[in-house]
């Protein structure tokens, strides 16, 4: 059951990356104003970043064994 | 009039003058941004109430499952905005002192990009209609040209007869030069055959 958990988290995490680099890739590339696409990147990096890394942190924070256990009992 | 110095597109050639940037007007975005509003309301309520409403969500085991999926939330709402932005700011038409190019952004795998020179410019219509266009002056531009392709069309842009106007401009003194150039050519062959 927990590797089911992970399977699927895998695969959120994943599209969550994927949609990252292509936001990146596009405000990189395509923006026709360099000065604003410069502070749009910098803003989309921290902050994407930061929400990334803290739900990975929360993720490992779970006990999803206790989880899955307590319901199995309900 | 604005200074777009700054500006760059890829295509752009040179010595060619960014005069104006148009996008969508901003009613068109804040349409679309009432779906990331309403998920920010969605996240802060059950931040809130939720745990009210569950007390099993202050236990550890489940306030961290809980902060685990706001978090979770939380990044999609954010990426949501941001696709949305996406959207909105690189629909773009440029116009320049040469042509007119349309860019348009249709998520994040679809890119069109068509650009139509000013000489070849027949007929433009502007059309407004609604009343919440009407109060904010935005609306669409048709621009037909010589060719039978489909028509050019800048859509929900700002003030479009102004754009209207400019383009109308441009477009004569493009017929200008070129009547002009080709005046020069005949002058200079007419004194060539003479001679």
């Amino acid at each position: 059951m927990i590797y089911l958990v992970l399977s699927l988290y895998a695969v959120i995490l994943l599209g969550f990356v994927l949609t990252y680099f292509f936001v990146i890739y596009h405000l990189a590339k395509y923006s026709i104003n360099k000065k604003l696409s410069a502070i749009m990147l910098a803003v989309f990096i921290v902050i994407s970043t930061l929400l990334i890394f803290s739900n990975i942190l929360l993720f490992f924070a779970v006990d999803w064994e206790q989880l899955i256990e307590n319901l199995n009992i309900i | 009039m604005e200074n777009f110095t700054r500006f760059h597109f890829a295509g752009q050639k040179d010595g060619e003058q960014i005069l104006k940037v148009i996008h969508r007007h901003w009613f068109d975005i804040l349409v679309q941004f009432f779906i990331v509003l309403g998920m920010l309301l969605v996240f802060f309520l059950s931040v809130i109430y939720l745990p009210l409403i569950f007390p099993a969500l202050r236990e550890s085991l489940g306030q961290m499952l809980f902060m685990f999926l706001e978090n979770l939330f939380f990044i999609l709402t954010w990426f949501t905005f941001f696709l949305i932005w996406i959207d909105y700011y690189f629909d773009v038409w440029i116009v320049t002192d040469q042509r007119i190019v349309n860019i348009e952004q249709k998520g994040l795998f679809a890119r069109v990009v068509s650009e139509l020179e000013l000489e070849n410019i027949q007929d433009i219509t502007t059309d407004v209609k609604g009343v919440i266009p009407t109060f904010l002056n935005y609306g669409n531009l048709y621009v037909q040209t010589a060719a039978e392709m489909e028509r050019f069309v800048f859509r929900n842009i700002p003030d479009p007869y102004s754009v209207k106007d400019m383009i109308m401009n441009l477009q004569k003194s493009a017929e200008n030069k070129e009547e002009n150039e080709f005046g020069e050519m005949l002058k200079k062959k007419i004194h060539h055959e003479e001679v």
